[in-house]
This record gives structure tokens, sequence and C-alpha cells, in this order.
């Protein structure tokens, strides 16, 4: 049972993870863009963010700065990308931005939920 | 003493007066008889004569006056006439005695003055003279002390020849022996005159010149012995010997030709060995002749065409003359000459002779003919360049330029000679040309190097250059050659060059933007349908019947399908875009392959086909593990698809001493040769048949020759039907960046 934000700006897939994150008994809070994450995350104080990357306006890297800034950096953070990242990019995620992991879309049902499990475990 | 002697001689005489008196006195007077007692009176009258010659005669007189005064004051007579004669006697015994002794005491003062003159001249002679007999030394100057360092006559008049001498004479022979010999040589010759080396009585020798006279003193034989010190004058003559050998073997070394040549007859009158050798002669040959037979082979003195003659100038200027010219050797060749000519004249002035110096510059001459050669070549050179060049001083002043560089910078040669060479270049490029030219002359004096500059023409335009510039010092200077070409065209290039390359650098990022966009946007409505589908199979909204299954499985199973058609045409895209980015790190190619087969066991299980593996240990190499990974999983998967169940497949890896390889090999259907050149390519299936049946993409095999092209390698296939296939690629063990941009062609012609 943990708070888990959802950002995505297509919202079939936002409501899929909502669904599927509820379905694992956890609460759920979403944003449809940057801003509006940011906005939002102090008040929600999530355990986990499933992030997308590739949004409209801020870019996810503003994102992650601004996140830095309000000195919630420690927040543990999935991005959900199509894009792949190489090892170098991955270890720079994770120690400049504390992305624990990421998953690739389109996501594999079980594949999303263990990671998650493993995160928030 | 001799006053005392003198006073004693007056006082006997006036004693002997007193007496003569008294007995006059007394005969006369007392006794009255004969006048014997006035023999008496010769006794005085001789002493005081002899003693005071003229002087004495007054004593006489006194005398005589004494035997009248006798007669006439006692005897009251005239003088008797015996008185009369013995005073004639008195006078003429005493005028006898006073010219004897006279004359005695003048030959006595000469011998005596002689004396002293000899006895001056041998002591006072700087000359060491001494006196020897068969013993020794008897009597010497000072002289003698002197020379040989004796302090005292009476040390050295002990001596004997051997005893101022070293033990040996230079010739060897003893001292004491050779010196005996000298001597009775003198007695028997008169006189002997020979060197000898004396030993001073410090111990030091020298040189002596010694001369022995034979004397006879008395009945004894005797030897004067001059001796003179000749150590300095041997010095000199030795020094003057050695002086004579000297200008002999001058004359005779240098290597310039010497002559003497009489002005009048030009008669050669000494000649060294270099002038003879010159023409092949010699001494006696060339002695004597004139110079111009000897020179010229001619029957009179040269005349102009060849050359001034400078004996003939220095004849009538009395100065030093030279000129070049030109004589004939031994075989008749021609020999350059500088000639210097200096007079020797005689008492009045005139010039008698000259010294003529010659001096062969044949050599020279030649050289500077080779000199004028090779210079006439680099001015060609030089003047036919397209590149500029420039020569400058150490000033950096321009000393020539070539036709190159007046047409380069638009002014006449004139205009730029003698000017600076900055004033070819804008001002704000001195600055880079001086510290340019430092490194490119660093050290060395051609370097190769160049540097980019701009010029500036007469027309105050400028212009790219590149310089390239080499020194080189020689006793006048240090002198630069710069190399100089309009660059302009190049630069040009260079720009246009860097234009391309950046639109091409904006058009891939485009291009991958582009490509991340599609991605994204194609991608997103994918997830949630297969998200959706698969929480739907997994009962998230319920139990699912058993059609319900399938349909949703078979949707499922097509959303992949588009999944993956979506990632295939990006990864084709990029591929040909050029702008697919790898993830290049060292990796084991064993494991990457071994990982990818077992990512496919269990379909091959599935369909009932062997799966092997032969391995040979690589080491590891730089690759995209993630793509490598995906070229073998798709040949895999060709080839299970390719293959019948029972079959087998065989994957090799191997390695060559530049290459990776890894073989898959199959025994499918295999493919028509006419196929397989196809089947690299994009959008093609070998069979349209097998597109229903075998589901791929058609880009699988094209993403692979991508992916391992990008990777330097190779990939090709080897297949007969019904033989089944092997596909291969290989990589290069040794990474070398690939600069390639598109390692696929999409629009390629088939």
């Amino acid at each position: 049972m943990a708070k888990i934000m959802i950002v995505d700006d297509n919202p079939d897939i936002s409501e899929t993870l909502k669904t599927i994150m509820e379905l694992e008994k956890h609460e759920t809070q979403t944003a449809s863009n940057g801003e509006e994450f940011l906005n939002k995350v102090e008040k929600a104080k999530p355990d986990l963010v499933l992030l997308d990357v590739m949004m409209p306006g801020l870019k996810t890297k503003e994102i992650l700065v601004k996140l830095k800034e309000k000195g919630l950096g420690n927040l543990k953070i999935i991005l959900v990308t199509v894009v792949r990242f190489s090892d170098e990019e991955r270890k720079i995620l994770l120690n400049e931005y504390n992305i624990k992991d990421y998953v690739t879309k389109p996501f594999d049902l079980p594949d999303i939920v263990n990671r998650v499990r493993k995160h928030l475990g | 003493m001799t006053e005392l002697k003198e006073k004693s001689k007056i006082l006997l005489i006036i004693i002997l007066l007193a007496i003569a008196s008294f007995l006059t006195y007394y005969f006369h007077a007392v006794l009255k008889t004969g006048i014997i007692f006035t023999h008496f009176f010769y006794i005085p009258i001789i002493l005081a004569s002899l003693w005071w010659k003229r002087k004495g005669l007054a004593v006489a007189i006194f005398l005589v006056a004494l035997l009248f005064l006798g007669d006439l004051l006692i005897k009251k007579v005239p003088p008797s006439y015996d008185n009369i004669i013995r005073s004639i006697m008195f006078m003429v015994i005493s005028i006898v005695v006073v010219i004897l002794s006279e004359r005695i005491a003048k030959n006595e003062k000469l011998l005596r003055y002689n004396e002293e003159k000899y006895r001056t001249l041998f002591k006072g002679s700087s000359d060491a003279v001494m006196m020897l007999d068969e013993k020794g030394f008897y009597d010497c100057n000072n002289a003698t002390l002197q020379i040989f360092g004796f302090s005292k006559i009476e040390d050295f008049i002990k001596t004997h020849p051997k005893d101022v001498s070293p033990q040996n004479q230079p010739d060897g022979l003893d001292s004491e022996t050779s010196a005996n010999n000298k001597i009775m040589e003198t007695f028997s010759k008169g006189s002997n005159h020979f060197d000898w080396v004396h030993r001073r009585k410090n111990g030091e020798d020298f040189d002596a010149d010694v001369l022995l006279t034979a004397f006879r003193l008395g009945n004894k034989q005797v030897i004067q012995a001059t001796v003179r010190d000749i150590t300095q004058s041997k010095e000199i003559i030795d020094t003057l010997m050695l002086s004579n050998e000297f200008s002999k073997t001058i004359f005779n070394s240098m290597k310039d030709a010497f002559s003497i040549i009489d002005v009048h007859n030009f008669k050669i009158i000494e000649a060294n060995d270099v002038f003879i050798k010159e023409y092949g002669l010699k001494k006696e040959d060339v002695i004597g002749r004139t110079c111009f037979e000897i020179t010229h082979n001619a029957k009179i003195p040269c005349d102009s065409p060849e050359g001034k003659c400078s004996l003939r100038e220095t004849r009538s200027t009395g100065m030093v003359s030279s000129a070049e010219h030109i004589h004939y050797g031994k075989n008749g060749e021609k020999i350059y000459l500088e000639i210097s000519t200096s007079p020797i004249k005689d008492a009045n002035g005139t010039v008698i002779q000259v010294i003529h110096i010659s001096r062969d510059i044949t050599q020279n001459k030649h050289a500077e003919e080779k000199l004028r050669e090779s210079e006439e070549k680099f001015r060609l050179t030089v003047q036919s360049a397209n590149d500029a060049i420039i020569l400058t001083d150490s000033e950096n002043n321009i000393i020539s330029l070539n036709k190159s560089a007046t047409i380069m910078f638009g002014y006449n040669e004139k205009e730029l000679v003698g000017k600076s060479f900055l004033n070819l270049l804008p001002e704000r490029y001195k600055e880079t040309y001086r510290y340019g030219l430092d490194w490119m002359l660093s050290g060395v004096s051609i370097s190769g190097k160049s540097i980019e500059l701009n010029g500036l023409r007469k027309n105050a335009t400028e212009f790219a250059l590149d310089i390239s510039v080499a020194s080189w010092k020689t006793t006048s200077g240090t002198y630069k050659a710069s190399i100089i070409r309009e660059i302009t065209e190049r630069k040009l290039l260079e720009e246009e060059i860097i234009r391309i390359n950046m639109e091409l650098k904006i058009a891939d990022k485009i291009k991958t933007q582009f490509l991340s966009v599609v991605s994204h946007e194609l991608r997103t409505p994918i997830t949630p349908m297969k998200a959706q589908l698969q929480m739907n199979l997994a009962g998230y909204f319920g139990v699912v019947t058993e059609k319900q299954k399938t349909s949703l499985e078979m949707i499922l199973r097509n959303t992949q399908r588009l999944d993956r058609l979506i990632g295939d045409v990006l990864d084709i895209s990029k591929l040909e875009a050029g702008v697919m980015k790898f993830d290049k790190d060292r990796a084991n190619v064993n494991e990457v392959v071994k990982n990818a087969i077992e990512t496919m066991r269990q379909k091959a299980e599935d369909k009932n086909i062997e799966l092997n593996l032969k391995e040979e240990k690589i080491e590891d190499i730089i690759i995209d593990t993630d793509r490598i990974t995906q070229v073998v999983i798709n040949l895999v998967n060709n080839a299970i698809k390719f293959t019948n169940p029972g079959g087998i497949i065989n994957v090799d890896i191997s390695k060559s001493d530049k290459n990776a390889i890894v073989k898959i090999k199959d025994t499918g259907i295999g493919i028509k040769k006419e196929e397989q050149e196809k089947l690299f390519r994009p959008f093609v299936q070998v069979d349209s048949t097998y597109t229903r049946k075998f589901e791929g993409s058609g880009l699988g095999l094209s993403i692979c020759k991508g992916i391992i092209n990008s990777h330097g390698g190779k990939i090709w296939i080897e297949s007969e039907p019904g033989k089944g296939s092997t596909f291969q690629f290989t990589i290069p063990l040794k990474y070398e960046k690939n600069e390639k941009r598109s390692v696929v062609n999409l629009f390629e012609k088939v």
C-alpha cells in the first residue's frame, strides 16, 4: 500500500497505469504534464513516481532538475519511456536524479508490476 | 815609504857633503897634505846624480866649489891644476851619471808605462784572458774571474783547464785529455782556435770560443788563452740557421708557386718546388730560363689577352701588383692563377727583381662556373614556379622575388625589392607572421611547416595565403626564402566543408528528433492496447472465457507484432539516416552470442529443433551488446523459421587473426542463388509466399546488415536449396571508428 504518482500526457496510458497500480492496492495520483506534476508532488508526497518522457511542456530533464531544487531529489522515480538508455546514461540517471529504473513502452504487464514491487519493497 | 826613503837619501847626501866639507878642511887646514880624499867625493856625486839626475849636478857643483874654496880659502892659492882636472872629472862623471840615469829612468818609465798599459789591457779586457803553462793557469784577468765565477785570482790560478770544464766534452772525449791535447797542439802549431764547453764555479756549463796562443817567455813556453762565452751568439747563430732552414722550408712548402724573376730579362732566378712542379720540370730546367718560356711556352713576354703582366706593372710602379692570369701547364692545359708580384729594389730604389707568387685558382674557377650554372638553374626554377617565392634578408627586407610573387601581390619587382616583407601583410597579421616564423624555423632551417595568413595586395584587397619558410646562414647574414601559395580556393572549400558538415549535423539532429517523435507517437497507442489486453487475459476484469482468451490472445499477438514492426521500421530508418546510436563497449562475444541463443532455446524446443553451440574462446572486443544480440536472435529466429521440425541448428563461434566469426547453420530449405542477393535488402522477402507463412517484416536481415556493417564487419549467406543455409557474420577484433554515415540504402534499385 503505497502512494504512487503517475505522470503521463496520454490519458489512456495514464488510466491503464492507474488501474494496474490500484489493482496492486496502491493509492494513485496522476498528472498530465511536468508542470502539473511539480505543483502536486510536494503535497502528494508519493513513494514512487512513474514518469513519462517526451511530454509537451517541460522537458523531463528540467522536471528532474526542478525536483532536486525542491529538495525532492530522493523521490523514487521509474521512467516510462520509448527511449532505450545506454549503461552510461542509466548510471547518470540513477546517480544524478535517483531514477531507479526504467520501463520501455509498450510495457509488459508482469514486468512493470515486478519492478514497482521491487522498488517499493 | 818613499818619503822616508827620500828623506834618508837627502840626509845621506847631507852627511856625505858634511864629511866632504870636513875632510876638505881637515886635509887642507890641518893635515896640509894630498887630496886623495877627493876620491871620496865621487860617492855623493854619483849618488846624487843617480838619484836626482839633473838636480844632482848641484852636489857636483858644490863639491867643485868646495875644492876651489879649499884652495882659495884655506891654502890661499888659486885652484891647482889637479883640482881643476878633478873638478872637470867631477862634472863629467856627474853629467854622465845624470844622462845614464835619465835614460835608465826613461826606459824604466817606458817599460812601466808599457807594463801598465798591458796590465790594464790584460786586466780590463772583457774577454777572459789567462796565462797558462803545462801545469795550469798562472795568471788571469778580471773577466776570467767573472766568466768562471771566481772571486779571487788566487783561487783561479790554482786550476787546470779541466777544473773549469765538465767531465766530458760534447764530442764524448774527457776534458782533461782533450785539454792537454789542445795545449800540446798549441805548442806545436803556435795557435789553436776551437769551441769548448766550460763549467763555471757554480756548475753552470757554457759554450766557449777558445783561442790559444803560444809564447816564449824567456826559456819558458807559455800559452795565452782567450775564452769567450758564446752561449748567446751560439743561440743567435742557431736561430739564424734555423730561420734560414725555416725560410727554405716555407719557401718550398707553400702551396703557392714562388719564383724570383729578373725584371729586365724575365729570367727566373729562384723558384720553389711548387712552381717547378706546376710545369712538370726540374729545377735546373727552370732556373735561368725566362718566365714566359716556362709558363706560356712563348718566345715573348705575355700580353694583355691573358691578363695584364703584373711583373711589368711592378717594375714600373715599384709597388705590389696583382692580377688574374692564365698559364699553361705541362700538358698545355689552362691554369687559372691569381698572381701577385712584389718588388726587390736595389740601393737606389730601382726595381731589379720581383718576387712572383701565383696561386692556382683553376678549381675555384670551375667552382665559380658550377655555381653560376646552379644559380641559373635556381633562378629559372624560382622564376617559373607557380608559387610566389620571395627572398628576404635578416631584416625581412626583400632581396628578390619571382614573377608569381609580382602577379600575386599586384606589384612590379622594383616596387618591392628593398622594402620590408611585412608590407605584404595586413597589420593584424604581422604579429601572427612573426610568431609563425619562430615556430617554422625553430631549431631547423627547413621544417616543412607552413602557416596560414592573409596577404595584402597592392589594391588593398586581402586574400588567404599559405607561407612556408626556409632559412640559411651565410657569412653575410641569415637569409630566408618564403614560398607563398594563394589558398583562397582552398579556404572557400574548407569553409564549404565546414558548412556542409554543420548542415549535415543539423539534418541528423532533425532526423533523430523526427524518429524519436515517430517512435513515441507510434508506441503510445500500442502501450494501453497491450497493457489492457494483458490485464484482461490476467483476469483483472473478471473471468475470461476460453473463446475470449483466444480472441484476446490474437489481438495481443498482433499488437506485439505491430510493436515489432514499428521497431524494425524505426531501426531501418535510423540506419538509413545514419543516426542509429550504438552503445559500443568492451564485451565478451561468446557471452553475448550464448545469451542470445538461450533466449531462442524455448522456441527451438517448441519446434523440436536441435540448437547446438560450438565455440572458440574469443577475447573481449568492442561491440554494442544489445544490437549484436539483436542480430543473433534475428538469425537464429530465421533459422528456426526456415527449418522443419527435427532439424538442427548449429551455431559456431570462431576467430581468424583479424575477425571474430559467428556462423548459424541450419538444415532448412535453403535459398536459391538468385534470391540470395536480395536477402539483405529492406522489405524483400525471398518468396511472397513466405511472407504469410513466416511472419517476417522483411527488414530483419537488412537491419542485421546495417548493424554488422556499423561494426566494420561483414554478413553473408552460403546456401543451396534443400541443403540448408549458413548465415555468417564477422566483426573485426580491432575496433576501428566507422565514419560511414549510412550503412543501409532503403532506395537501392533492385
